[in-house]
């Protein structure tokens, strides 16, 4: 899906030396995974998620989708924002109808489709509510929907849950894993919870900051479906949200001795 | 044992229903006790007049100017001025709504190509309507087209300024949004931009209103044949001191009247400031 070679990111700012971002970034993307970008803040999470979304151009190295250079964002790669970034002059309908009428598309056939997506996101009754009239979790649910229903390639998502308590957090990472599973579409994540790269991910990729660097790819091999409870019981998944917590600590530890 | 109930229940609603209503009351009265400073004037002017304190010729009673007021009413004159003026004032309004949210919003998301208006738009906007009045009678003539003319240039500014303001302060993320989705330009104006700064534009409008209404006054005393302007204009040359303060009194009735009515369609549209969370 993605191909990233040798990808670094630099900021020119003035008045102060250029800001190496990321560096020496390799990283494949395999159609149909969920894969989560998981590091200390710093560590350019952000910087890649908006490399993969056309938002930035990488400085050296090239990024490829399917063999092409990403040139700038396309509705092959929707988003989901940490802020939600729901419009909220438009209703719960015409939000998710945003990417759609981008799209362009029969009338009836938008209806349907918003109709289909708010069901999947169990938010039927609220197509004509507002933004600030629901809670941040069903906001959040809103933009999810918003991002899947122009049918990308790619849904990436900066961050999702962090603005929620943790029971909704909770409740909203098993929702995502199911919709993940029945669109078999490719889902990018980053997170600073590791509990929650390790319950989603097939594989999740350690960085450490300054600069950003990859430090390690594992791969999450949990038997699916998960259940919710093995976040708390399973021991292999304890394991995994171990070996993640010593490198994501160690990577922060690596850029303190810098 | 119910009877009890009843009686203890309405002797703790009704205290609290008479409170209710004397506040309301109260606040209504209130309010109006900020209007109290004209009457006041009205009959201290009156009495003034009357009494020989003050020149009637030069500032003829309120009792000679309402009854100034109604004899143009029951002629019929003052409503063919009133309607001329609102006619010129809504074309000329109208040019200068299009022209100026288009452009405000335009050059607000074109900052490259706003670099090289702005500093025009600076230099003509000091320059009074009334400065233009000489030009625009050259341009075009007498009538109806200097006077939209005028009120398009005057309302132009609050208008585009707003719009253009409005348009620079949309919020980053939103263009994310829309450029993440591939929105074209036609959706990302309908369901992004305008909503975003309908606040700003609204605003825009009512100033350019007001501004479009004294333009229009000032456009009429000197190159128009009807309308509240050259109404008070002909009054003076007939020394009706009366006529022309009748004819202001009316000029600031509508004028209060379309920025009440600005500020409704404001309320209706129910404009909200777009926020975040």
């Amino acid at each position: 899906m993605f191909l990233v070679r040798g990808v670094s990111k630099v900021f020119e700012r003035s008045g102060h030396p250029p800001l190496t971002v990321l560096q020496h970034i390799e990283l494949d993307i395999r159609p149909g995974e969920f894969l989560t970008i998981i590091g200390p803040s710093g560590c350019g999470k952000t910087t890649l998620l908006n490399l993969l979304g056309g938002f930035e151009r990488p400085t050296t190295g090239t990024a490829l989708k399917e063999g092409s250079e990403i040139a700038g964002p396309g509705p092959d790669r929707t988003m989901v924002f940490q802020d939600y970034a729901l419009f909220p002059w438009l209703n719960v309908a015409d939000n998710v109808a945003f990417g759609l009428r981008a799209k362009g598309g029969a009338k009836d056939e938008i209806g349907r489709r918003v109709a289909h997506f708010l069901e999947l996101v169990g938010l039927s009754g609220f197509a004509n509510a507002y933004p600030s009239q629901l809670s941040g979790g069903m906001r959040q649910r809103v933009s999810i929907a918003r991002a899947l229903a122009p049918d990308p390639d790619v849904v990436l998502m900066d961050e999702p849950f962090a603005a929620l308590d943790s029971l909704t957090r909770d409740k909203l990472q098993e929702e995502l894993l199911s919709i993940w599973s029945q669109s078999r579409k490719t889902f990018v994540l980053i997170t600073h919870n590791i509990e929650e790269a390790v319950f989603l991910s097939d594989r999740i990729v350690v960085m450490r900051s300054h600069p950003g660097r990859i430090r390690a790819i594992i791969d999450i091999d949990l038997p699916r479906p998960r259940p919710a409870e093995i976040r708390i019981r399973d021991p292999l998944f304890l394991e995994h949200k171990q070996r993640i917590s010593d490198l994501v600590r160690d990577g922060s530890e690596l850029a303190g001795a810098h | 044992m119910s009877v009890s109930e009843t009686s203890r229940y309405s002797t703790r609603q009704a205290p609290a229903v008479d409170r209710r209503r004397w506040q309301a009351i109260e606040a209504s009265v209130g309010g109006a006790r900020y209007l109290l400073p004209i009457p006041f004037l009205l009959i201290v002017w009156e009495l003034g007049a009357r009494l020989g304190y003050i020149n009637a010729n030069l500032f003829p009673p309120p009792t000679a100017i309402a009854r100034a007021l109604s004899d143009l009413t029951s002629t019929g004159m003052l409503w063919r001025d009133v309607s001329a003026s609102i006619i010129r004032v809504s074309v000329g309004f109208s040019i200068a709504a299009i022209v100026g949210t288009g452009l405000g919003l335009l050059l607000g998301r074109l900052n490259s190509v706003a670099r090289y208006v702005l500093p025009l738009v600076e230099l003509i906007r000091p320059i009074s309507v009334i400065a233009w009045i000489p030009i625009a009678i050259l341009w075009f003539g007498l009538g109806d087209k200097p006077a939209w003319f005028l009120i398009a240039l005057g309302a132009f500014f609050p208008i585009f300024t707003n719009a253009y303001d409005g348009a620079r302060s949309l919020a980053d993320v939103y263009v994310r949004v829309s450029r993440c989705f591939g929105a074209p330009r036609w959706l990302f104006i309908r369901q992004v931009l305008i909503p975003a700064t309908l606040p700003h534009i609204m605003t825009g409008l009512r100033i350019g209103l007001g501004t479009g209404w004294t333009c229009v006054i000032a456009a009429e005393l000197i190159s128009a044949t009807s309308g509240l302007g050259y109404m008070i204009q002909l009054a003076r040359t007939t020394i009706e001191t009366e006529k022309v303060l009748a004819g202001m009194v009316v000029i600031g009735l509508i004028g209060f009247a379309m920025n009440a009515l600005m500020l409704l369609v404001e309320r209706a549209l129910h404009v909200r400031e777009p926020k975040m969370n």
